[in-house]
């Protein structure tokens, strides 16, 4: 482990464009302020000298109360061996502000201003050198400009040839000052500009959100569904099946051992089939159409025209974000709830993503099973889905007793992602879904199977019947999921695929998996975020709702038809 | 309220028109319709007093009475407003049936009803000495437009108080620092009735609590965000909350607050108006060609020149 060296700035600069560059690490990046909300560490090397660089949360002002700007004083109140501080060429009064917050901490400091090809003139960066004693280069972190340059600075950082400089004055005054020496005059938005303003609008906004929204569904499942009956699936059936078969068959005996193992049912073939033929297209094509989302700035014109939604849950529209996000997963919502200020509102929400928001794994699950059937089928889930978000948001607000938020936010300017950067994106949560995700997966199904053949899950089962059977009206084996599904929240679905479920069971089944108590792994940040207490609570209300609204369907559906 | 936010939406035009507007945007209804919504304040002010009139013949009637129409408002209000026990309040248009006063003092306030109309004081005295003898409540003939309110620590506006803007300006120059006012106001359909003060143009944060039948309770808080607006005849009370979408105007006050500030919402910049949601939702404003999208309540935290 080398130095230090500290990477700050106020939200949505490219600090974390700026940081991948440096380090060749893949931090999540987005057009939206406070995509990083956890400091993030790499190894990078300049000039041959290693050293540790650390992407702080960007944050507005060292004074304002929430998570990030916490993050980032600690931070700074560490002993980094120097800072890299990331100006905004467009707004440059605001950052110079801050920049002088950051200078008093008297730490080593260079300076970068970043975004400069949005401004025309040019910054000055020889005068802001001179007015506040550091040295400052210009950057366009997007297109890899000046980061030699910066590399130059920071050897100088780590050499310790930087003198602390501690800024005579501070304030707005002396920001304003500054910014105005050093000019930079904002390039005009044109035609963009003009389509960020309409798109927050009520007419044409309001509209345009639903198509967007509907677009984006269309988007995930169609995209979802094309690769897996015709990309995945065949690839499988083809040149993966067969020879895994084969080799089976040629090591293992005819008999139970050989149908456990590559049987119709088979493990192999599950732990194919199930995590890469079933949820991989929808990680594929979810994370697309988020990153899409996440890089054009759309996100936070859409948060402004759900607010007057979101108000009703006693949130603001900014908590849109974590709840998109948890259509992916559950456990980067909850962790993007940090730079929320009040702890009653990050268990509003955290709640309410485990309870009603199905992840992207379970969604492709859910599609699998209910879309064989009728694709209507699959709509009223997510309808039902995102009632039941709203449903238990006011509900939950109102009992934790949560005050809303007033929305003060920056709505960045509308971007034309970057085809580099989505692929670059899009490769990440892949392999992050490939190394974390679908090995717990496999392992699960084969205990499951191993369970199964040894009776165990029958046992359960019988020890579930009156509730799976009597109250619920599925079959007895409708139990493994409910087992399973404690695991993964997919596996709450995959296995009723072969039950052979009629409608109603496949409605009630569904509402109970996606109400169902959330998966290990976003208990295990339920308890390091909020505490065993809370997370013990959520486990109990999740489950108590989902068995509660289940039963209520079935049994309402069984007197009606 | 929220018929007018949308017609200033269809109002958005060209960026950066130099006028800036200091006129009520009250301005905008058409006489017509301004004179028939006043017109019924009047006439239907004048109902409800004679229905109270006869309600306070029978302690039953009035108690249920109080139930239907007060209980609940009130309890939100107290709920809202968070007074210690034993403040003084005033309410301004207790009418012949004071039962926002008695309900004041039932909550160990030290009230002060009054009203412009002689009769409506003399027969609300005379009821609460009959039914409600030891409660702590002085009754006394006075107009709210000259009333002075210094020595109060909160003022109730009743919902049929005429002119309620005019009351309510009175109050925010006489009332002390920290002192509230909570008053009643038509929402939604029912201000095609009675026309409505525009709280977010008083120039404090207002705090509002929405009732049944179209009434909200709206709180103010004298001296809340950065200090006392006085509503001088050059401010006239114009706030970023009601700066017309297009137009544009210079920050004269402003919260401090850290976010706020460093998104250019400081004293003496110049924001432009660009959208705003309906039913109370954010509006979209331009600093510096920065967007920030700021909430409704915030905005008219923000008094512009
Ligand atoms: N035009 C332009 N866009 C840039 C530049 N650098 C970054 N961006 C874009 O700015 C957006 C924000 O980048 P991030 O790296 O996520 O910003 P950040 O500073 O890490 O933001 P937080 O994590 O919210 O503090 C992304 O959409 C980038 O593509 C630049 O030099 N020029
Ligand atoms: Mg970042």
């Amino acid at each position: 482990m080398g130095q230090e060296i500290l990477l700050v700035g106020p939200p949505n600069v490219g600090k974390s464009v700026l940081f991948n560059r440096l380090t060749g690490l893949d931090v999540s990046m987005a057009n939206y302020p406070g995509t990083t909300v956890e400091f993030k560490k790499g190894e990078a090397k300049a000039a041959g000298k290693r050293f540790t660089l650390i992407d702080v949360p960007g944050t507005y002002d060292l004074n304002a109360s929430n998570e990030a700007e916490r993050v980032a004083v600690d931070m700074l109140s560490g002993s980094p061996a120097g800072a890299v501080f990331v100006l905004d060429a467009k707004n440059l009064e605001s950052s110079v502000h801050l920049l002088l917050q950051v200078l008093d901490k008297g730490i080593p400091t260079v300076a970068a201003v970043n975004r400069s090809d949005l401004v025309k003139g040019g910054v000055d960066v020889e005068r802001l050198s001179a007015e506040t004693g550091i040295a400052a280069i210009r950057t366009v972190a997007v297109e890899g400009e000046g980061i030699p340059q910066l590399e130059d600075l920071i050897v100088g950082l780590l050499d310790g040839r930087v003198s602390p400089a501690r800024p005579l004055f501070r304030g707005w005054n002396e920001a304003e000052r500054i910014a105005g020496r050093v000019r930079a005059t904002p390039g005009e938005g044109g035609r963009r500009e003009r389509w960020g303003d309409l798109m927050v609008r009520p007419l044409p906004g309001i509209p345009l959100a639903f198509l967007i929204l509907i677009l984006i569904f269309a988007f995930v499942v169609g995209l979802g569904m094309g690769l897996r009956q015709y990309v995945l699936m065949p690839f499988f059936e083809a040149f993966v099946f067969p020879p895994l078969t084969a080799a089976v068959e040629a090591t293992v005996p005819e008999g139970t051992l050989r149908e456990i193992l590559v049987g119709e049912y088979g493990f192999f073939i599950k732990s194919i089939e199930w995590p890469l033929g079933l949820v991989l297209p929808y990680i594929i094509s979810f994370y697309l159409a988020l990153s899409i989302l996440e890089d054009s700035g759309y996100l936070p014109r859409l948060a402004v025209l759900v607010d007057g939604v979101f108000r009703r849950m006693g949130l603001s529209g900014s908590n849109i974000i974590p709840f998109l996000l948890g259509y992916g997963c559950a456990v980067p919502a909850i962790m993007s709830t940090r730079n929320m200020n009040d702890k009653r509102k990050r268990v509003t929400v955290a709640a309410v993503v485990c309870l009603s928001v199905p992840c992207v794994a379970q969604s492709g699950a859910f599609i699998a099973l209910l879309a064989e059937h009728s694709l209507l089928l699959v709509a009223l889930l997510f309808a039902f889905s995102l009632l039941a978000a709203f449903v238990s948001g006011a509900v939950i607000s109102r009992l934790l007793g949560v005050r809303r938020d007033m929305m003060v936010q920056e709505i960045p300017d509308l971007l034309l992602p970057d085809m580099r950067m989505l692929g670059k994106k899009l490769l990440l949560r892949v392999r992050h879904f490939l190394k974390d995700g679908v090995i717990p997966m496999v392992v699960i199904i084969g205990a499951a199977s191993v369970l199964y053949e040894t009776g165990v899950l029958l046992l359960v089962s019988d020890l579930m019947e009156p509730l799976v059977t009597g109250w619920l009206g599925l079959p007895k084996e409708a139990s493994t999921p409910l087992i399973l599904g404690v695991f993964r929240r997919e596996l709450a679905v995959l296995p009723l695929l072969d039950m052979g479920l009629g409608t109603l069971q496949l409605m009630t089944a569904s509402v109970i998996a996606l109400l169902y108590i959330p998966c290990i792994a976003v208990i295990g940040v339920l308890a390091k975020e909020f505490g065993l207490k809370v997370s013990a609570a959520m486990l109990l209300a999740t489950l108590a709702a989902s068995f509660l609204v289940g039963g209520v369907i079935a049994q309402a559906g069984m007197l009606l038809f | 309220m929220e018929g007018k936010r949308r017609s200033n939406d269809r109002s958005y035009g060209t960026l950066g028109i130099e006028a800036i507007p200091v006129k009520d945007p009250m301005d905008d209804e058409p006489p017509v319709m301004k004179g028939l919504a006043n017109r019924a304040t009047v006439i239907l002010g004048r109902a409800f007093k004679s229905l109270e009139s006869v309600v306070r013949r029978s302690p039953l009637l009035a108690r249920v009475y109080e139930e239907l129409f007060y209980s609940r408002i009130l309890h939100r209000e107290l709920d809202m407003s968070r007074l210690p026990s034993g403040s003084r309040v005033l309410v301004v248009g207790s009418g012949h049936l004071p039962m926002t006063a008695l309900h004041l003092a039932r909550h160990g306030h030290e009230v002060t009803a009054v009203d412009n109309d002689p009769h409506a004081t003399a027969s609300a005295s005379s009821f609460v000495a009959r039914v409600t003898p030891y409660m702590n409540v002085r009754f006394g003939t006075a107009d709210g437009v000259d009333a002075d309110t210094s020595a109060y620590d909160a003022v109730w506006v009743t919902f049929n108080v005429t002119p309620k803007d005019k009351v309510l300006e009175r109050m925010l120059q006489t009332l002390s620092e920290g002192a509230q006012v909570v008053f009643r106001n038509p929402r939604g359909m029912v201000t095609r009735l009675y026309a409505p003060v525009d709280a977010d143009c008083l120039g404090l944060m207002p705090h509002r609590r929405r009732h049944l039948f179209g009434k909200e309770s709206v709180m103010l808080v004298k001296g809340s965000c950065g200090g006392p607006f006085e509503l001088s005849e050059t401010e006239g009370g114009m706030t970023l909350a009601c700066l017309q979408c297009g137009l544009q105007g210079v920050i004269a006050r402003c919260p401090e607050d850290p976010v706020l500030n460093a998104l250019g919402l400081r004293p003496g910049k110049t924001v432009v108006s660009i959208s705003r949601q309906p039913f109370g939702g954010p509006l979209l404003a331009s600093v510096d060609g920065r967007k920030v999208a700021i909430d409704a309540q915030v905005a008219a935290s923000i008094l512009l020149v």
